[in-house]
């Protein structure tokens, strides 16, 4: 229970993309590009940051620092791909018109990448 | 998963009706493998193979959701439309009907922000996280008003009418024009957009004549493809008050003096009175607390709420506006409470540029209260009971002690809540369990469909209904041996002859599918 409070009272600022106020004809499209930006829009309302779902639930079974998946150093593309896919014990599964492939594939390029 | 037909379709059929999703949307829009309908399932659902989708087609525009439609109509294939399928609790992403195909509209992400009004204009695609990270980035002087689970689209929780926290906490009050898709592909707009290019349509909430807004929410139909849904300014302050009350029975006069101070506009946003176990189920496992089956003994209890200085029931108050009327308000509120306790109300106050809460309260996005799924160990789930009553504190009481015996008799962890509206309250549980337990499954199904025979025979409805139990609840809303489901099936005929727009949406089933409703 110790590693989860400590988690909690770290507070990470998310990495804010700003965005233009409009777009063609008014709109703005809210998709963003890029492994790092798909990682916030897809993943970051659970593993951006101590407060997510994802962050405390991994965090009362692992080391805290390793709770936050941009920390981890271990994930490789396919394990990070089939979890997506599949969900994992409370994570739901996440269909291609969420995440499509080639977006799961940047953000899996972006986080096995970490060193 | 393995392919279920829908019904009366055979699969060459299918396949030719995919293929024409795929000449509108492209190639790789369209999803049919094992993988793709196992992303589209209830993963909280008792019985994950009961509803079940064919497949997938993911729209980027209204335009193709138009030329869906159409096709869907010609090959008289059912159609399960999503915005972006986070309705946890009442059936995520998956169709009540098992071989409807999913229309996915998450990639329909696009907004307009109207900064002048404090209007956005949203596609079903984007979510309390999306316009929240909109809303900062660009300093948009606006707040949303998220959810306590925020993963979903903020347009679909509006449909669905689900609630935040702020004093723009009623999301379907808070819709303002929509653009819909009707079954046979035409497109309307709502209120004001009936005029073309009104510059009004998100603005003013009728239009001329009858307005049909609320006849898309909750219904299956049309398919909303836009809605305008109004912001709450920023603030200058936000006081919080809160309070935890000792006792089970405080429950009742604890309503009864939030009432009047809610129906008044003393208290602008929705207070909710929950039970030690909202934060408990969050912070930890059950199994730090107790092994043994059956409800938690109430030295288990005793031992939580010591742990994290809880009362048996918790309010929250918060209060928006210049720091001046906060604190004056504040000041009525806590004279209010000690004419009827002696309980401490702690206070506290927020200030524009300081820090905010992370919490709905403060307009911010969260996630983390879902960690209660955990409650039970293995691969937790919840489902949502939710019935309205009567805005009074004996109609509240004896709601809750039926329902809490109902949790003791069949083993369960009370998990409930009383949230106040202008004029009535919405008994919220939220029922935790472990998909892993067969027989704690069971006991779900048993206990739930027991708490709806009890909220029935007091004449209480729930508000909203996973879709497992949508004639269930329905068969309950019963005036005139069931007068609303002939309307509402009246139109749905009148309007999709085909029943192409989900079937058995809040238990309204089209004539092609009627024989399919599983009561009534």
């Amino acid at each position: 229970m110790k590693k989860f409070f400590y988690c909690f009272s770290l507070i990470l600022s998310l990495v804010w993309m700003p965005a233009p106020l409009m777009g063609q004809e008014g709109w703005t499209s809210l998709e963003k590009t890029g492994g790092e930006n798909l990682f916030q829009e897809k993943c970051g309302m659970c593993h951006g940051d101590a407060m997510g779902m994802g962050t405390g639930l991994l965090g009362r079974r692992l080391p805290a620092e390793q709770a936050l998946l941009e920390n981890r150093e271990d994930l490789q593309v396919p394990f990070i791909k089939n979890v997506v896919r599949a969900g994992f014990g409370v994570m739901f599964p996440m269909s291609r018109g969420e995440v499509s492939d080639d977006q799961l594939q940047a953000i899996s390029e972006y986080l096995s990448a970490k060193e | 998963m393995q392919l279920v037909l829908p019904p009366g379709i055979s699969e060459s059929a299918l396949n030719k009706a995919l293929n024409d999703f795929r000449g509108v949307v492209g190639q790789q829009w369209v999803f049919a493998s094992d993988e793709d309908r196992d992303t589209y399932i209830d993963h909280f659902a008792f019985d994950q193979t009961s509803h079940i989708a064919a497949a997938a087609v993911a729209p980027s525009s209204s335009e193709e959701v138009q030329a869906i439609v159409r096709l869907a109509n010609e090959h008289k294939i059912p159609l399960w439309p999503i915005s972006r399928g986070k309705n946890f609790g009442y059936g995520s992403a998956a169709p009540v009907m098992s071989g409807s195909i999913v229309l996915d509209m998450s990639r329909m992400k696009k907004i307009q922000m109207d900064l002048e009004n404090g209007v956005v204009l949203l596609e079903p695609g984007v979510g309390f996280y999306d316009l929240f990270d909109y809303v900062e980035e660009n300093d948009v002087p606006f707040w949303i008003s998220p959810i306590g689970n925020s993963w979903g689209s903020v347009i679909g929780n509006a449909l669905d009418r689900g609630v935040g926290y702020t004093p723009y906490g009623d999301h379907a009050a808070r819709l303002c024009g929509m653009e819909v898709v009707l079954p046979d592909g035409d497109l309307v707009r709502t209120g004001m957009g009936a005029m073309d290019e009104s510059p009004s349509w998100n603005l003013h909430p009728y239009g001329f004549g009858p307005g049909w807004q609320q006849m898309f929410v909750q219904s299956n139909f049309g398919i909303v493809t836009k809605a305008g849904m109004w912001l709450m300014d920023k603030p200058e302050s936000i006081v919080n008050l809160d309070m935890e009350l000792d006792q089970m029975d405080d429950l009742g006069w604890a309503i009864d003096t939030l009432a009047p101070m809610r129906r008044s506009g003393l208290l602008q946003q929705s207070p909710s009175i929950g039970n030690w176990l909202r934060a408990a189920a969050v912070l930890t496992n059950r199994s730090d607390w107790y092994e043994e089956e059956g409800a938690l003994p109430d030295s288990v209890i005793t031992a939580i709420r010591n742990q994290f200085g809880l009362g048996w029931w918790s309010i929250n108050l918060r209060l928006y506006g210049y720091e001046e009327v906060t604190l004056a308000m504040a000041e009525k509120v806590k004279e209010k409470f000690a004419a009827r306790t002696s309980y401490e109300m702690k206070q506290g106050i927020w200030r524009e540029g300081e820090p905010r809460e992370i919490q709905p309260f403060a307009g911010v996005p969260i996630t983390f209260p879902m960690m209660n799924s955990r409650w039970h160990g293995g691969r937790g789930a919840h489902v949502g009971f939710s019935p309205a009553l009567p805005q009074s504190g004996d109609a509240a009481l004896a709601q809750f002690r039926r329902t809490y015996d109902r949790y003791n008799e069949f083993g369960m962890d009370y998990h409930g809540s009383f949230a106040l509206a202008e004029r009535h309250i919405t008994n919220v549980n939220q029922v935790l369990f472990n998909r892993d337990d067969q027989d704690m499954v069971d006991r779900v199904d048993r206990f739930f469909r027991a708490m709806v025979e009890d909220a029935n025979e007091h004449r209480y409805g729930e508000y909203r209904a996973h879709i497992e139990y949508m004639d269930l609840i329905s068969d309950s809303y019963d005036f005139n041996n069931h007068a609303q489901r002939r309307l509402n099936e009246k139109v749905k005929d009148a309007l999709d002859p085909n029943g192409i727009i989900a079937p058995g949406k809040s238990g309204i089933w089209p004539a092609s599918y009627r024989s399919r409703r599983s009561t009534g």
